[in-house]
């Protein structure tokens, strides 16, 4: 059973919010692109902005429908605020004496809301607490990060050309990992958003945000047309793989040819990693101040596009481009499911609208998987 | 339980030169509170203060627990680093990490150890157990390959070996001056007159790839199935724990997953190049 | 004492041989003894076969003012020995013994005229002879690989 609440109480939503102690991060229009920052009032969120992706392009344009919510993804995904691009793992001191003391981090991280979470981006989250969370180890800055999250989840009302989220099955209804999950409808004069909670901590909002401002029951006429609206974003998709067969055919697909193919096009530039939001390879930077007596660790995120990602005896194993545009697809598509129980592509199609020479993972996917049942 | 992120504060308590760009550290906490323990095979990763971390097995006695041994190449900036390390310095250490060489499985059966250059010395922990608890094991074979004999790790130990009536040393080079009254060929051209009985054998290899590639093909001729072969991998490391990616070897995370591994988990990906 | 034919069918080379064929190929061989820093055999010298049973052997060949280079070494169970095949059928290397040795060693000619007369124990012969050249081959790339050099060297 869904609430209802009316677009212009999107600022008593994002008091409640500020209330219960989270910062709150949105998207916001900066730049020429939707940015996830921190967002004040509703006046900071990106809306009446709508964006047009294309493998390789990416526009944002004014939209008069005015929709708080009016775009796809962004060059963001929320892995920047759980997994950040750089973060401190400890200190060290080195005294006169030589001895040498580790410090740990010990902040804890500050609560925050994340608003605007798509479907596909709350499965890329799911995904990474898989990694993060329930491995051997649980990564202490992921944990403390998450456990301090509130996912507000805003189900897709449009699709980009580079969204293939239905065939990956994570969208574009939210499915879970969300706390909130709201519907943004516009239609007939009317601008509402529907909302549910999916955890406690969303329940509590609600009842709070219910102190504030009307939250009635939706009315069976406005689910119909919230659930059309998502719909509709489904059916209006260009793009799809079949991502059981990709698992079982890139992993047969080794010395397909296919892969020399892209490989005289991929330019390495390691930016399908950056934008992907499931991508987890790290690398570490050592540092020691001049005097020599404080160092410390710091953890960047790294690319296997690099040639130092697979550095050993003085060369790289995966030397060439090929091997490294064909070591992150498998990855991604199959050799994930081995590690993790999923894939690891949400659909999300930031990946073709960010790469340079566009090449689009979907066809390049669809094209070897073909070859290989042939 | 301690962040495996987090290093520990280790002194380096002996340094001893094996051959001219080979050396073995011995190290015990600084606390001293903790004795290192540790499973054959398996690694830590050794920090230099501000400088740089390195995935490096440990080759020490594990029925000894105390000192944490090392037996180290200076092939790069880090590991140069810790060749010029003197007694009393202290640096950081993370581990022990990874999947130990399957002795207790191997116990009833007769051993092979078959090791190339540097890879002698995550073998050696399995070498002090086998030979400790000789009883439990049957025949018992070492091979060894070296790059000319200057390079020959942990002479006086081989020698002290080969002298046991029970068990068979063959140490050959790839390369020797006309001194030489050793072997001399690659390793694997050992394996043909190895006195194990194939059929009831567990073999061991470390070394490099190519001459890894080479002994579990001789292995195979020899009689031995896949499940009885087992090989140390390797790959860049940076973890250790199975989270930043470097050390895939499709699935696997070598640092996790392995570095040990059966051959016939092996198979299907050994023969791949760039992967 | 063991007989030549006792001796073949428990060396490697023999394996798998039929015991008519291990008889026939008997006649040909005698049988050797060489003490450590003896030459078995020298380059120039026409060329056999070697089918070595005990000891250690190194293959190796010299050069003026410079200590002979050592090319490999042979223990039990190791064949040596495919320049009698074709001319001028000598051998290339120089074989001493390391350690006391001991072996079997069959004449070129006699052996050129065994796989002209009995094709079945020529096929046999060069099937393995093949085989030993083969693994050789590999066993010496690998060596030329020097696998164990540092990245720089």
């Amino acid at each position: 059973m869904r609430l209802r609440f009316e677009a212009q109480a999107m600022n008593s939503l994002l008091d409640t919010l500020k209330a219960e102690g989270y910062g709150v991060i949105g998207p916001r229009a900066r730049d020429g692109a939707i940015v996830y920052e921190p967002v004040e009032r509703a006046d900071d969120l990106a809306r009446g902005w709508r964006d047009e992706q294309q493998p390789g392009r990416y526009r944002l344009s004014p939209d008069e429908r005015q929709v708080y919510f009016g775009f796809a993804s962004s060059p963001h995904s929320w892995k920047a605020w759980l997994f950040p691009a750089r973060e401190r793992l400890f200190s060290a001191t080195r005294n006169d004496a030589g001895d040498i003391a580790f410090i740990p981090e010990q902040d804890t991280a500050p609560q925050r809301a994340f608003i605007g979470v798509r479907a596909c981006d709350a499965s890329a989250i799911a995904s990474q607490d898989r990694i993060f969370l329930e491995g051997p180890i649980a990564d202490r800055s992921y944990s403390s990060r998450r456990k301090n999250s509130l996912i507000v989840a805003v189900e897709c009302t449009s699709s980009a050309a580079c969204c293939f989220c239905v065939s990956m099955r994570t969208g574009p209804n939210v499915r879970g990992g969300h706390d909130l999950a709201l519907t943004e409808v516009s239609r007939n004069g009317r601008h509402y958003f529907l909302v549910h909670a999916g955890s406690n901590a969303g329940r509590r909002i609600l009842e709070r945000l219910g102190a504030r401002i009307d939250l009635p029951n939706a009315t069976p006429e406005e689910e119909q047309d919230a659930a059309a609206l998502v719909e509709e974003a489904g059916k209006t998709q260009q793009r799809a793989i079949d991502p059981a067969a990709a698992r079982v055919q890139l992993a047969a697909a080794f010395d397909d040819p296919a892969w020399d193919e892209i490989a005289a096009r991929c330019v390495n530039c390691a930016n399908c990693t950056l934008v992907c939001p499931t991508c987890f390879c790290s690398t570490m930077e050592d540092t020691a101040d001049l005097r020599g007596n404080h160092a410390e660790r710091w953890r960047r995120w790294d690319s296997c596009f690099t040639l130092d990602h697979s550095y050993l005896h003085g060369g790289s194993v995966r030397h060439s481009a090929k091997s490294r545009y064909r070591q992150w697809l498998t990855h991604k598509l199959s050799t994930w499911w081995d590690q993790f129980g999923t894939s690891g592509c949400v659909g999300c199609g930031r990946c073709i609208t960010w790469c340079p020479v566009a090449i689009d993972l979907t066809q390049e996917t669809n094209r070897i998987v073909r070859h290989e049942i042939h | 339980m301690r962040d495996p992120l987090l290093p520990e504060a280790f002194r380096l308590l002996t340094h001893v030169a094996e051959t001219d760009d080979t050396f073995t550290i011995g190290l015990k906490p600084l606390s001293g509170s903790e004795e290192f323990r540790f499973a054959p095979g398996q690694f830590n990763m050794l920090y230099v203060f501000g400088a740089g971390e390195v995935p490096i097995s440990i080759s020490g006695d594990a029925g000894r627990p105390g000192t944490c041994v090392h037996t180290i190449r200076a092939a790069g900036p880090a590991t140069a680093l810790l060749k010029n390390l003197q007694p009393g310095a202290a640096l950081g250490l993370r581990g022990p990490f990874g999947t130990p060489w399957p002795i207790s499985q191997a116990e009833g059966k007769d051993i092979l150890v078959i090791a190339g250059g540097i890879g002698l010395a995550p073998l050696r922990p399995v070498i002090y157990h086998v030979l400790q608890q000789r009883k439990r094991f049957g025949r018992v074979a070492i091979l060894y390959g070296s790059r000319a004999p200057k390079d020959v790790l942990y002479r006086e130990e081989l020698a002290r070996w080969a002298e046991q009536k029970d068990v068979q040393v063959e140490v050959t080079v790839d390369a020797a001056e006309a001194g030489w009254r050793g072997h001399m060929g690659v390793v694997p051209t050992l394996i043909p007159g190895t006195e194990v009985d194939p059929l009831h054998a567990v073999a061991m290899v470390c070394g490099p790839e190519i001459m890894m590639r080479y002994t579990v093909n001789e292995l195979e001729k020899l009689g031995l199935s896949d499940d009885r072969i087992f090989l140390s991998m390797e790959r860049n490391m940076k973890c250790a724990v199975g989270l930043c990616g470097h050390c895939q070897y499709g699935a696997d995370f070598i640092c996790s997953d392995g570095p040990v591994f059966s051959y016939d988990r092996l198979r299907t990906r050994f023969y791949r190049k760039e992967f | 004492m063991k007989s030549i034919e006792e001796l073949l069918a428990g060396h490697r080379f023999c394996k798998d041989m039929p015991p008519a064929m291990i008889a026939a190929l008997a006649k040909q061989g005698t049988f050797h003894q060489e003490r450590a820093g003896r030459f078995a055999v020298h380059e120039g010298d026409p060329a056999g076969l070697l089918l070595i049973l005990r000891g250690k052997l190194r293959v190796e060949t010299h050069g003026p003012g410079r200590p002979a280079t050592m090319l490999e070494t042979l223990a039990a169970g190791d064949a040596f020995g495919s320049s009698w095949v074709f001319p001028p059928h000598r051998w290339i290397f120089d074989v001493q013994a390391i350690e006391d040795a001991e072996f079997v060693s069959f004449e070129g000619e006699a052996l050129r005229q065994l796989v002209d007369t009995d094709v079945q124990l020529g096929n046999a012969l060069l099937k393995r002879l093949v085989r030993m050249l083969t693994e050789r081959l590999r066993a010496t790339r690998l060596q030329l690989t020097d696998v164990y050099r540092q990245p720089a060297q």
